[in-house]
């Protein structure tokens, strides 16, 4: 009964769908950061910014995540080295399952997705590439076919004065294979 | 295997709404004649000069053989990994609503479907960055019943008496189908802003899908004669039909997705609902055993004028004038929490008339002859147009024409007329539904 209805209204969903569609979801995170807080300054009394600001990280759901393909994440972080000293900078993209309050303490199940260090002489500039790819086996593929996850960005100065940043590209593109959801007859 | 029996049936009893080959072949027009008697009751007394169409072969149905897994359900039982990765919903929508017609290449869904969501908006787009807006509509509306039950396939008629006659048979078919944004998410995505979504909640934006669908059993009572000839008129034909029916399934459906906000006014997620109401007949509950059994049955009067001016020929159907339709059964409701069953009845209006005018004229040339032919549906069903001509000359006959139904489509056909044998061959086209694009189809006719 149950499996009947759900191929009624899995055939409604699929209107306009095939086994060969893929359906690609683009979220641009960079538009929902406010202008203000995509740019700024780290020194040594802010050692650190999160983007978002929030511990819990960005929270976003994926309707019918369970069709997910692959899917990847982009995202870039210009730096400029506006100090005296040589900077020593930490990227680190991190997320979690949806119940989890605070992404960055390492409980309630999240994990570092990517890390990228730089390593900037005074006056230098350079980015800092969060970008990953995200397929089977990836325990963030994983946590994302839950349907919904958190996610989050840790920017760092190890050492240095004052480095200055901006967000450039923040966006997670999934692509789903809703025919995927079909079983077997 | 019963239920696969039944969908045979059900899949073979819709083949009653097609159009004929040489019809096809002229775009579609609906020819004066017998044949449209569904249409308009006086047809049922009215010569057949002015139609001539063969057997159908209804080569579409090909396509719904495992062979063709890109319009085969079939395939998900035989192979279902081919069915995963090449069955095309659209592309079997597209065939089952042209079953006469072997599509060459019926309507495909895109490759790729991307959803773009950012703070500024969301716009919809196939893989190359087209816009996709998701609006499409066939038949009535299918969000209640109807007393305009499908013309019965296979049917039996019983003359009774002078015009007088009993027409019984199953019918089945799908009623509406409609796929629609709310006009806050047209705006939303025609201007690529959110904005118009987030006026309340649950937000105004919404893609809605519905359709439904019914067989049954129907018996109709008709009158068709014609009336005294008319001078500088011509002949004019009457009819009447009364047509009830007893219901052996409906079902309707609908589903809507929305988006949700956060506080702030951001693109959290979406939220569904889905409702779907369904009725059976009594002894098929333990066959389906879904607890929807119940009655239903309808009752309709349609009526109809034509006259046959001898070049010319002209007709007025309206069906449904005045007519009831009740389902007993189960409506299934989820408002994005929790699912809800209720034993309920539904009913259809009072009146929902629909409208058939149609008509032809023969143009003699000096070599061969020209037939013009025109069509158009309207009232309670979403509006149709053809216009159709045919050049014949000797026993052969070549023809052309354009309608209008769903998207605008053209025809292309040949008729060779022998003593003992006549051939129809038509090119049909039509535009894909939601892609839009040209359907390129054949179809065959056969009279002995």
């Amino acid at each position: 009964m149950k499996r009947l209805f759900f191929l009624a209204s899995l055939a409604l969903a699929l209107a306009a769908c095939s086994g060969h569609t893929v359906h690609r979801v683009e979220v641009d995170l960079l538009s929902f950061v406010p202008q203000g807080s995509r740019s700024g300054t780290l020194s040594l009394t802010q050692a650190e910014v999160r983007l978002p600001d929030d511990p819990a990280g960005q929270e976003i759901r994926v309707p019918g995540a369970e069709a997910l393909e692959d899917g990847r994440i982009a995202l870039q972080v210009g730096l400029q080295n506006t100090g005296t000293l040589p900077a020593d900078l930490t990227l680190e993209v991190r997320a979690g399952p949806r119940s989890d309050p605070d992404l960055y303490d390492g409980t309630g199940g999240d994990f570092a997705v990517k890390t990228a260090s730089l390593t900037l002489n005074p006056g230098q500039a350079g980015t800092l590439d969060g970008s990953l790819a995200i397929g089977p086996g990836d325990p963030l593929y994983n946590l994302i076919k839950t349907g919904a996850f958190r996610l989050g960005v840790r920017i760092q100065v190890n050492s240095g004065a004052q480095v200055g940043y901006t967000l450039n590209q923040a966006e997670v593109v999934l692509r789903l294979r809703l025919f995927n959801l079909i079983p077997n007859p | 295997m019963k239920r696969r029996l039944l969908l045979i049936f059900l899949l073979s009893s819709s083949l009653g709404l097609a159009q004929g080959v040489r019809s096809l072949g002229m775009g579609g027009v609906l020819l004066p004649g017998p044949s449209q008697a569904g249409a308009n009751p006086a047809y049922a007394a009215f010569p057949g000069s002015w139609e001539k169409e063969g057997f159908q072969i209804p080569v579409g149905l090909v396509r719904f053989l495992p062979l063709f897994p890109e319009t085969s359900p079939l395939a998900y039982l035989t192979d279902p990994q081919a069915f995963r990765t090449r069955f095309d919903l659209l592309s079997f929508y597209d065939q089952a609503a042209h079953p006469n017609s072997f599509l060459l290449n019926p309507a495909r869904s895109p490759d790729e479907v991307v959803f773009r969501v950012s703070a500024d908006g969301l716009s919809i787009t196939d893989g190359s960055g087209k816009p996709l807006l998701p609006s499409f509509q066939v038949g009535s509306d299918p969000g209640k019943p109807r007393a305009l039950v499908p013309d019965p396939f296979p049917s039996i008629a019983l003359e009774l008496g002078p015009g007088t006659y009993l027409r019984f048979g199953t019918f089945a078919g799908v009623q509406g189908v409609r796929v629609s944004p709310s006009s806050a998410l047209a705006q939303a995505l025609a201007s690529g802003s959110m904005e118009p979504c987030k006026g309340s909640s649950p937000s105004p934006c919404a893609l809605e899908a519905s359709g439904s669908y019914s067989t049954g059993i129907s018996l109709a009572l008709g009158f068709a004669a014609p009336l005294p000839e008319v001078p500088g008129l011509g002949k004019v034909y009457v009819g009447a039909r009364a047509e009830g029916f007893y219901g052996l399934g409906y079902t309707e459906g609908s589903a809507e997705a929305r988006p949700t906000f956060d506080q702030n006014g951001n693109v959290q997620g979406a939220e569904y609902r889905y409702r779907y109401f369904l009725s059976y007949a009594p002894f098929m509950e333990g066959t389906l055993g879904q607890g929807a059994a119940g009655q239903g049955y309808g009752l309709r009067a349609d009526l109809g004028v034509a006259v046959d001016g001898g070049e010319w020929a002209l007709g007025l159907g309206a069906r449904n004038l005045l007519g009831f339709a009740r389902w007993e059964g189960l409506e299934v409701a989820y408002d994005g929490t929790a699912e809800t069953r209720t034993r309920t009845t539904k009913r259809s209006d009072l009146s929902a008339p629909e409208f058939l005018l149609n008509g032809a004229y023969r143009l003699p040339l000096e070599v061969g002859s020209l037939l013009l032919a025109a069509d158009a549906r309207f009232g309670s069903t979403a509006p149709a147009f053809h216009l159709g001509l045919e050049y014949s000359l000797g026993p052969w006959a070549l023809r052309a024409g354009v309608g209008l139904e769903g998207g605008l489509g053209f025809g292309l056909g040949a008729g060779l007329n022998l003593e003992a044998l006549a051939l129809d061959l038509a090119l049909t086209t039509h535009e894909a539904p939601l892609v839009g694009g040209t359907v390129y189809g054949v179809a065959l006719g056969v009279n002995f």
